[in-house]
């Protein structure tokens, strides 16, 4: 069965949440605060719409009578305000990942499509994910490099992994890829922290259940029953390739090669990496994968750019962090 | 004629002797691995790799960025042109669960006090407790607790507990009772332990570097030697 996508997203719009909307007795959650939209328009006209809060609930007993919703998003509990923690040791890719969290707060014209309009906020995927974390009171992302899985000379092993918010990049990748390379993957990773979140905290969202219903819908369709597997989390990635490429060309135009690379440069580079372990236990390439590129000739062209990137060789455009 | 009936089977005896000793070297040094097996041509982000150890001993990591998905250690053997790999090694994960009590009374709502905790005890502080299909929840305090009130009804509410980098732990709620529950929630992302079972791959290519393994469904791999080791 082919996947039945809910739709892939064309363009990724912000808009500002004004404090007191999505009223306490909304039954997705008794909350009433400042947040941020993120419309995701989609070719077949299943158009979302993901609220999430600028911060976290932190009352104990906001639920279904919305007791507490007075107390708003900061009611007196402890605040953990390290949001964001670099770790890693190795410099080019501390300031790669740097650099993707710089800008969190600009204004910059070349964002049109995603300028958040009544505010000084710009954001774009990686960025609204970074944000996220930033401003959660309790959940921290970390990002750090270590040699634990570094198995193999011959590349065949994974750029980083992410598990909870947690995420280690491969010292033996960071010794031949480009910052380019690494850029996506930091940008690829951030993804699956942001689903990781979604799923396991539902109630810090503002439409925590209607995405889970969405992302329950997405799974059932395509005959996957975990929301925290690698299928699912590539085969649901899928939709977020053109927000992760833009992502990913902004990362470049600033502090990369320029951003004169093509948008089907980075439409590939952020295809990477979508597989997972089928029932034989044979590792593949998802669905997504082939959905994005329909066409033998496509798919061949980007992995042969995600390895180049990856090698850091010749063909690669983007320059070699180490 | 005596004597010499008797000097041959001396001399078999030393032939036999030599033939047995260059076998043993040649069989020790087939019977021996060690050092990192990476599987080739994996997917882009993916792995699968045996560490081996002179000893007998190795385990097994399959994964991807999402860390491992399988993992398994144990003993293995060659035997022939078969590599045995036992996994023997109890590397079972522990799951999250609960433990409390529940009562009944006659009010139109019930309240499910909770506590969420570590396996070392530590509170686990905005934990998630939330029942998906009737959109209701709440986030627990800095402490890891909270109490949920839900309407009564004549039917069970699925509770989910979870915080992102933990195993999530589901509860079946019997929607007429109070309960007060203290939950325990396990490190997430182990991956799928495998134990107890008996994997048997045959050599179709073995060298210093390389391996080239059909396992049972028929499925032939390579296998590079890290560098490294």
């Amino acid at each position: 069965m082919r996947i039945q996508r809910l739709g892939l997203a064309h363009f990724v719009r912000l808009t500002h949440h004004p404090p007191g909307q999505g009223s306490c007795g909304d039954a997705s959650s008794g909350y009433s605060g400042t947040g941020w939209v993120l419309e995701v328009s989609c070719p077949n006209g299943n158009n979302s719409t993901n609220y999430f809060k600028s911060t976290d609930i932190a009352s104990s007993s906001a639920t279904e009578g919305c007791e507490d919703c007075e107390s708003g998003p900061s009611g007196g509990v402890g605040v953990n305000t390290l949001g964001i923690i670099n770790s890693l040791d190795n410099l080019c890719a501390r300031l790669v990942f740097k650099k993707l969290k710089t800008g969190l707060f600009d204004d910059d014209p070349i964002k049109p499509e995603i300028q958040v309009p009544g505010s000084n906020i710009d954001l774009n995927l990686s960025q609204l994910i970074l944000q996220i974390f930033n401003e959660s009171k309790f959940i921290n992302y970390s990002i750090s490099n270590n040699s634990e899985f570094d198995v193999d000379s011959n590349g065949n092993y994974a750029n980083a992994r992410t598990q909870g918010a947690a995420t280690t990049l491969n010292n033996e990748y960071l010794k031949t890829a480009t910052e380019l390379s690494i850029a996506r993957t930091m940008i690829h990773e951030l993804v699956h922290a942001y689903l990781n979140l979604r799923v396991s905290n539902t109630m810090i969202f503002e439409d925590g259940f209607g995405f889970i219903a969405k992302m329950e819908e997405f799974a059932k369709a395509n005959g996957i029953s975990d929301l925290n597997s690698n299928k699912f989390h590539h085969e649901f990635m899928g939709g977020y390739v053109k927000a992760m490429a833009y992502s990913l060309y902004e990362w470049d135009k600033l502090y990369g090669t320029g951003g004169n690379l093509g948008w089907d440069y980075y439409y590939k580079m952020a295809t990477a990496g979508l597989s997972y372990k089928n029932e034989e236990g044979e590792y593949v390439f998802a669905d997504s994968f082939f959905e994005l590129f329909p066409k033998n000739s496509d798919r061949d062209d980007a992995l042969k750019i995600h390895q180049n990137e990856k090698a850091g060789n010749k063909d690669a455009k983007g320059t070699k962090c180490d | 004629m005596k004597k010499l009936e008797i000097k041959m089977p001396k001399e078999r005896n030393v032939i036999n002797l030599v033939i047995l000793i260059v076998l043993s070297i040649n069989c020790s040094a087939q019977n021996v691995l060690e050092g990192t097996y990476a599987r080739q041509n994996m997917p882009y982000d993916t792995y699968s790799f045996y560490k081996f150890q002179q000893d007998g001993g190795f385990e097994y990591h399959s994964g991807g960025d999402l860390g491992d998905e399988s993992f398994g250690k144990g003993t293995y053997r060659i035997s022939a042109d078969t590599l045995f790999l036992d996994y023997n090694e109890n590397t079972a994960v522990q799951l999250p669960y609960h433990k409390g009590y529940f009562w009944k009374d006659f009010t139109d709502s019930i309240t499910i006090e909770i506590q969420v905790k570590d396996f070392e005890g530590n509170p686990i502080g905005y934990t998630n407790v939330a029942s998906t299909e009737n959109r209701i929840g709440i986030v627990l305090d800095s402490e890891g607790f909270g109490r949920l009130r839900l309407r009564r009804i004549e039917d069970d509410y699925d509770i989910t507990v979870s915080f992102i980098g933990y195993e999530s732990h589901d509860i079946k709620i019997f929607g007429t009772k109070n309960y007060r529950l203290e939950v325990f929630l396990s490190d997430c992302c182990l991956g799928s332990p495998i134990y107890e079972y008996m994997d048997t791959l045959k050599i179709l290519e073995f060298t210093e570097s390389h391996m080239r393994l059909k396992n049972r469904n028929g499925v032939v791999s390579e296998w590079v030697k890290n560098s490294k080791d």
